[in-house]
Formats: C-alpha cells, structure tokens, sequence
C-alpha cells in the first residue's frame, strides 16, 4: 500500500509538473489560455468545449446549434463571460443586462431547502423569450451613490444598485426576493472542482480570529442526485462545474442536457411549453464533457509582480488571508493533471457572512442573504484590461478593489476598518499585490 | 438579525413589485426591433449597447443564426426587421426572391465599392457595414526558426520549403473560406491558380469549424503561416500577440452588409439601426480590440491608430482588383471542388507532394502537371446548373443529387491523377 501511494505521488507529481495550471500571460488572452502540456486528444477537447462556449445559440430548427429557449437572457455562454472573465452590471436604466442577470424566489424552499422558485417566474427573470413566447419582463438597474471617508479624510465613492422591474409578461411579481449577479470569471474551476469535500470541511472547523467563522454550503447536486457541499457561484449554491455548466446552459440560455433535461419553462407558461425544442438533449453528453474539460482546463494567469511583498504582508496583517487563503491542495480527480496540486486561489471556497450592505435578502441552501462565498483572487488584477472594466463583488458594484474592500462587512469587518486606517500608501501597496494576483 | 433585514428587503422590493405591475412609460412605449445576425457577441453585444443609448424607444431583440440557416429561416419565418451579417450570397438570393426593401438612408461619405468589389447593392436593398480582407498571418519566430521566408503573396506559399508550415481553413466548412479559394483564381487564371491551390493544398493542415482555429495553430507554433481572414489575426494582435499579418500584394475582401426586410414592422427603426452602423461612431466601433473589422466608411481611418490597415488606400494602389460579383455565383462550387481534389486524399497528397519534388527533371514535369491540374474543369465551374445545384444543394434531391454526381466525378478524377502521379515517383 505504501508503495503504491508512493508511486501515485510520483505519477501526480510528474503530471503536475507536465501540465502546469498557470500561464505567464499578463495580456488579454491571460483567461483564455489552457493548460500547458495537454495532448493532442485533450486540446481538440478543449477547442471543441471552447467553441460551444463562444457558441451562440439558435431558435429550433436549425442545422447546428438549436434549442436556444424558450426563454433565455443571453445567446451563449460568452456573452455574460467576455473573454472567460467577468460580465458587467449596467450603467443605469437605460441599458440593458448584457452580462448580468437576476435571480428571484419566493419566501420559502424548495423539496431540496433551496430557493422557492416564484409560481409564475421561476428562479430567474429571463428577460428574452424566442418568437412567440413573451419574455419574463425586463430588470432596470440604477445606482445609488454614496461615500465612505476613510482615516486619512480620503472620500470614497460607492454605489448599490437597486433593481425594477418592467414590461412583466407573466403578471405581477407579488412579494420576491431578488439578487442581481454578473457573470463570473471562469478560469481555474477545475482545480476548484478537485479540492476535497473534507479540506473544505477542514478549513470550516478550524478556530479563526477575529470574529471569521466560515461555513460550507449545503446544495442539491443534480446530476449526482443528493446534497453535496457547494463550491461555485456566488453563494457556493452549485456543487460540481457540470452542475454549474449544465444549470447556467438551462437557466440562462434555455439549453437542455442531460443534467437538466427540461426546457426552463413554468408550469403556467403555455407558450414556453408549446414553444419547438431542440430535442433532449440540446446539449449532448459529448458536448457537455467537452465544456466541461474546456473550463476545467482554462489555466490560471500567474501571478505578475513578485516584488509587490509589502502588499503580501499587509494582506495577511490585515486579516484578508484567513478566507482568501493562499494555499489549497486538490484531491482526486478524473483528471490527473488537477490532483493532488497545490493551488493559489486566494479562497477558502466557503460561505461567510459579509454583512447587511452586501446582503441581498435572498437565502440559498444555508447561505443567509449576507453570506456569501469567498471570491477566488487569483488573475483579479487583469480583470479590468481583459473586460475593459472592473465590476467586482456579485452584482458588480465595485468599481475598484478598494470599493470592493471597502463593502466588506459582517466577519471581514475588522479587516475592513483595518485597510480604511491605513495610510493612503498601504493602502495602495495592498492593492498593487491584488493586482499582482 | 438575518430574518429582520431580510423581512426589510422583502418589504422594500414588494414596492418594487407594486410598481412593477404598471410597467414604467419609457419602457412600454419602446418599440421592439428584431434584428437577425450571425455576428458573434463581441460585434452585437458593443451595437446592442450603442444603439440602446442612442434609441432608448426601440428595443432591439437579437436574433442569431448562421448563415446557412439564415436564408431558410427569412424565407419562411416572418418577424425579422433587419438582416445583418458578412454573408453576400445570402443577400443576393433574398434580394431576387423580394424579400428587402430600399435602405432609404443617407450614404453620402460610403463609396460602396473597395477596389472591383462593390460592397453595397448598386439598387441600395442592402449596404456595406464593414469588410474584412484576406492573407497570411505568420508567426516571425517559427519562421525564422524553419529559415523561411514571409510569404508577401500567394504563389509564394505554393513554395514546397512551405511543407507541413502552412494551415488553411477547409473550405467547405468554414464560411469565408470560398471566397479566399476564388482570389488567386481571378488573378491568375484557372490552370495557374489551381496549380497555386493544389501546392499550397498539399504543404497544408487544414481546421474546420469545431475544433482549433487557425490563429490557435499559428500561435502555438504547430505551424508558421495561416491562411486567414483579418479579423481574428488582427484581433489577437491587438489583444498582445506577437504574431503578424501579411495582406498579399493580390487581395481580395469580404463584406459585411445589412438590410432592412420587405416586410419590416418598425422601418423607422430599423433605418435608425443601419444608420448607426454606418454613422462614424458606428464605424469606430469596429476598431476595437475583440472585432478589428475594416471600416467602409473611408473618413473613419483617420482617426485610428496609424497601422490600422485601409482596403480603400491599398485599392488605390491596385490591390483590390477582386471581382466579387463574377466570383458569387460559383462560391460553393469551387469550396465542393477543393474538398474532392485537395482535401479527400490529404494525407496521400502530402505523401506525394514531398517525393514529388525530390524526382529528377523529366519525370518531375509530368507528375507536377497531374498533380497540380484543376481539379474542376473551368467549363464545368461556370456552368450555370452546377453552381445553383452547389449553391443551393439543401434546398431539394434533384440539386442535391446534380452536385453529388459531379462530386464523385471530381473525386474519381483526382483519385485516377494521384494514381499517375504515384507511378511517376514510384517509377
């Protein structure tokens, strides 16, 4: 036995060292890159996963691509992920949600103890329906300003969003609870993917300072049938990436798989269910396997100033490191090049409580409006140059990571005080190590 | 503490929720907009933003679809107020079968045509939006690593040193593939041009539309040059990459055209849409990082960067003597007839190719002849009958059968040559 453990970490080791899970791209194709050392086999998986994820979905019939809907907000993945990063929220009500989207339930859970879908609406306003099927209505965001003064006077602008809702095609929404989400950055998940259940586990029962606590998230795994713990979105609300994968294809693009195998229609929508399909289902298995080793495979940008060490204290002196946790190590995984790796997230992948200035009001499985997961930090600092703005935090309020500091509240509020006490240096020399990430 | 503030946003947003069901003015007086496109988000998600600020009375709705389900789906679906797309066949068909009405808009500053390719309809049912043109994008180390040149035109990628460095979309699969394969064709002739094809054929990998693209390949360093359009090699130039693009000295562009459908619901709005298109911000746009298309507003290329590539001032030059309206017709034919000559028997061609040019002399002529002949016959590629059946193969078995019986022909053809040629070198 010990032989073989012993052989296994010589195979992991050398798989690691073979395929290495950062690139040296601090340009705008630093989220788009694969893994290095993927074979021939591998890589045709990757661009075929890659071309469905550029892909944008057509109404049935059609040649190649159908089953777009009946009711959807965006056409393809790409268009709330740009360049494998970050969507943006608008900038007022006058735009509309290109990379952003809302989520909406009803006080209450569901068989599983996650949100009540609302009767009429779902989890999810989708604004668009196909022809012939009227889309769910429209969500108008505008911003509300305000200003943080910090220690050294410094006057700090920042902004929530408050959210309307017009051209409803369903009736009214009646009492809801709603929380806006842009898309996310979607490199390094499969190295997320392989971190084990108990090392997650692990890092909530440890004792932390100052007030952290830290709790994983409980959800409904669908394509494994059961409760599992949480890992991906916002909330840690999704267990595995082809949960993720699958649930974003049915929820936002009307795609069925053979994970969710129903078109995203309610009950009482006549018109979505009577809508064409493209059959069941619309994303094949393969299709789905290839997405899935696509994102898996995205490499991480690695990181870019190694001589940003004042910052790296200060991260670590401020608290930011007992949740944005440096180190993590993958267990097993039907990849080999993802396990057993030690990984630079800067996330302990659990759901803490942030606060009510960034509580949404909106329970998911254990996570309370205010609890939120920990955001993966690593390649934050390209953010702006790949998606040409900021956007941070869920619903992308943050303009600038000092905003996003700043909105930290609830377990993280002592962190925060401590980075608006700084001197305007520190400050920056903290967020030059972000930015270096 | 978490069931009061979440008590308070429920009661917050059941206001919304009041509110929301009288739907706010400025929202139920837009009017929707249906625009049909097979551009990809990058393009429509920047005029969605563009024109949702300049016409917030109109709500645009996108509808995509690929080229080849595009035409099927305006002739028999109704609903569609604009066509919007870099597929001219797909325009002239439409136009023939009634299904646009006149653009109706200023076009003052659009000279509609780049060199001897019109880019707009010369009955003004449908313009011009912007054009990509055709070359090489090459990788400077790797061919300085294989001690190759940089290929400046066409003939030169026909260059055996150029075997197993260069990659080309397959024609057949990749929309704008046809268009390249008829531009060295035009320029040197029927025997001549093919005799190019057949070369660089043979020195090629080929990508279709799933798998690698050929700025991936390019990059990567699996090959050196790629046989492009523009946009995505100049795209990911700007977007860092250190790799370059060659427009040949004999070029040829492709447009990307609009038009407003006979049976439009919202003209005004529709005009509104192909005016912003075309208007100089509209034009600006295309400059951007992730689209890098070449604007056909002439005006705008002063105002962007000093490299940024101008089709108008290389026509002047005599660049562009590409003729697009002879080409059309035979699009699919000549995409049919690189897949039966070239592509089929790759591997054995290749094969051939390499021992080919290491034969002697006298026995070189004769296998270089077979290999590099037609593998259409010019008459046949002009024949009316066949290119509509190619063209339009889908849509019934009598076209369907008309072009798969000249496929095989073609094939056996190029089967019986590839025979000849293997006795040659074998001799």
């Amino acid at each position: 036995m010990r032989t073989l453990l012993a052989v296994l970490a010589v195979l992991w080791a050398q798989a690691a060292a073979a395929t290495p899970y950062t690139v040296p791209d601090s340009g705008r194709e630093a989220y788009s890159r694969p893994f290095g050392g993927l074979t021939d086999a591998q890589m045709e998986s990757f661009y075929r996963g890659r071309s469905l994820f550029n892909q944008n979905w057509v109404i049935a019939p059609a040649k190649e691509g159908q089953g777009l809907g009946p009711l959807y907000n965006r056409l393809g993945c790409v268009s709330c992920h740009p360049r494998e990063g970050r969507g943006a929220p608008p900038d007022g009500p006058e735009m509309r949600m290109q990379s952003m989207l809302v989520r909406i339930s009803i006080p209450g859970v569901d068989a599983h103890g996650g949100p009540k879908p609302h009767p009429a609406y779902g989890t999810q306003l989708n604004e668009e329906g196909i022809p012939g099927v009227p889309g769910e209505g429209r969500a108008m965001l505008s911003w509300v300003e305000s200003f943080v003064t910090l220690a050294d006077g410094e006057k700090i602008a920042m902004r929530r969003p408050e959210i309307n809702f017009v051209d409803l095609g369903y009736g009214p929404l009646g009492e809801i609870l709603i929380s806006p989400r842009v898309g996310q950055q979607v490199y390094g998940l499969g190295l997320l993917d392989a971190v084990d259940d108990s090392t997650l586990e692990h890092f909530a029962k440890a004792r932390k300072p100052d007030g952290v606590r830290g709790r994983v998230n409980r959800v409904w795994d669908q394509e494994g049938g059961r409760m599992a713990i949480g890992r991906f979105g916002y909330k840690a609300n999704v267990p595995t990436l082809r949960d993720q994968i699958a649930g974003a294809a049915n929820g936002d693009i009307g795609i069925t798989s053979v994970i969710f195998p129903q078109e995203n229609c309610m009950p009482s929508q006549r018109a979505c269910l009577d809508a064409p399909s493209g059959g069941y289902p619309e994303l094949s298995a393969k299709d789905l396997d290839d997405m899935a080793f696509h994102m898996a495979h995205l490499a991480v940008p690695g990181p870019r100033n190694t001589d940003a060490k004042r910052g790296d204290a200060l991260f670590s002196k401020l608290g930011c490191a007992l949740c944005h946790r440096r180190n993590l190590v993958t267990g097993n995984s039907k990849f080999p090049e993802l396990a057993h790796r030690t990984i630079h997230p800067y996330t302990d992948l659990l759901i803490h409580d942030m606060g009510n200035g960034l509580s949404d009001g909106r329970p998911d499985y254990l996570a309370g409006g205010s609890e939120w997961r920990t955001a993966p930090l690593w390649g934050i600092g390209l953010a702006a140059k790949i998606n040409g703005h900021a956007g941070y935090l869920h619903d992308g309020r943050a303009r600038t990571l000092s905003e996003a500091v700043l909105w930290h509240g609830g377990e993280a509020r002592r962190s925060r005080d401590r980075f608006a006490a700084l001197p305007a240096e520190e400050r920056r020399a903290l967020i030059d190590y972000l930015d270096s990430l | 503490m978490e069931s009061k503030s979440r008590r308070e946003f429920i009661i917050s947003l059941g206001a919304v929720a009041a509110s929301a069901a009288m739907p706010a003015l400025a929202a139920s007086e837009e009017r929707e907009l249906v625009v049909l496109t097979a551009y990809p988000d990058e393009v429509v998600a920047r005029y969605e933003s563009l024109f949702g600020k300049a016409y917030p009375q109109y709500r645009l709705k996108i509808i995509w679809r690929m080229p080849f389900d595009a035409v099927p789906y305006l002739e028999k679906q109704g609903g569609v107020d604009v066509y919007w797309s870099a597929s001219p066949p797909a325009y002239y068909r439409l136009k023939a079968k009634g299904a646009w009405r006149r653009i109706g808009i200023d076009r003052s500053g659009l000279p509609g045509r780049i060199g001897n390719t019109l880019i707009d309809d010369p009955d003004g049912y449908f313009v011009a939006t912007e054009v990509a043109a055709y070359g090489f994008l090459v990788n400077p180390a790797y061919l300085e690593k294989h001690e190759l040149p940089v290929p400046k035109d066409w003939g030169d990628l026909a260059d055996p040193r150029y075997f197993g460095h260069v990659v080309m979309p397959t024609p057949s699969l990749v929309g704008f593939a046809p268009v390249m394969v008829d531009i060295p064709l035009q320029y040197f002739g029927w025997e001549r041009g093919w005799a190019m094809w057949s070369a660089i054929a043979a020195n090629s990998g080929f990508v279709g539309t799933k798998g690698a693209f050929i700025t991936d390949e390019v990059d990567s360093n699996k090959y050196g040059v790629g046989l492009t359009i523009d946009f995505f090699a100049a795209s990911k130039i700007a977007n860092g990459s250190s790799m370059k693009f060659i427009y040949p000295e004999h070029g040829g562009v492709n447009p990307g055209q609009v038009a407003i459908a006979s049976g439009c619901r919202n003209p005004e709005g529709a005009k509104a849409f192909v005016s912003l298109l075309l208007s100089e911000k509209g034009q600006t746009i295309l400059a951007d990082p992730d689209i890098r298309k070449l604007p056909v507003r002439p005006s705008v290329y002063s105002g962007l960067a000093g490299n940024y590539y101008n089709p108008f001032a290389a026509a002047e030059k005599g660049g562009y003597a590409y003729d697009n309206d002879m080409g059309r017709p035979r699009l699919a034919l000549l995409a049919a007839a690189f897949e039966q000559g070239f592509i089929r028997s790759r591997d054995e061609r290749a094969m051939l190719w390499r021992e080919l040019n290491q034969l002697g002399t006298g026995a070189k002529d004769e296998a270089f002849r077979l290999f590099t002949a037609p593998p259409v016959s010019d008459e046949e590629a002009a024949d009316p009958a066949l290119q509509h059946a190619f063209s339009a193969r889908g849509e019934n078995a009598q076209l369907e059968a008309l072009a798969a019986q000249a496929e095989r022909k073609w094939a056996d053809q190029a089967l019986v040559r590839l025979e000849k040629v293997r006795r040659l070198v074998k001799a």
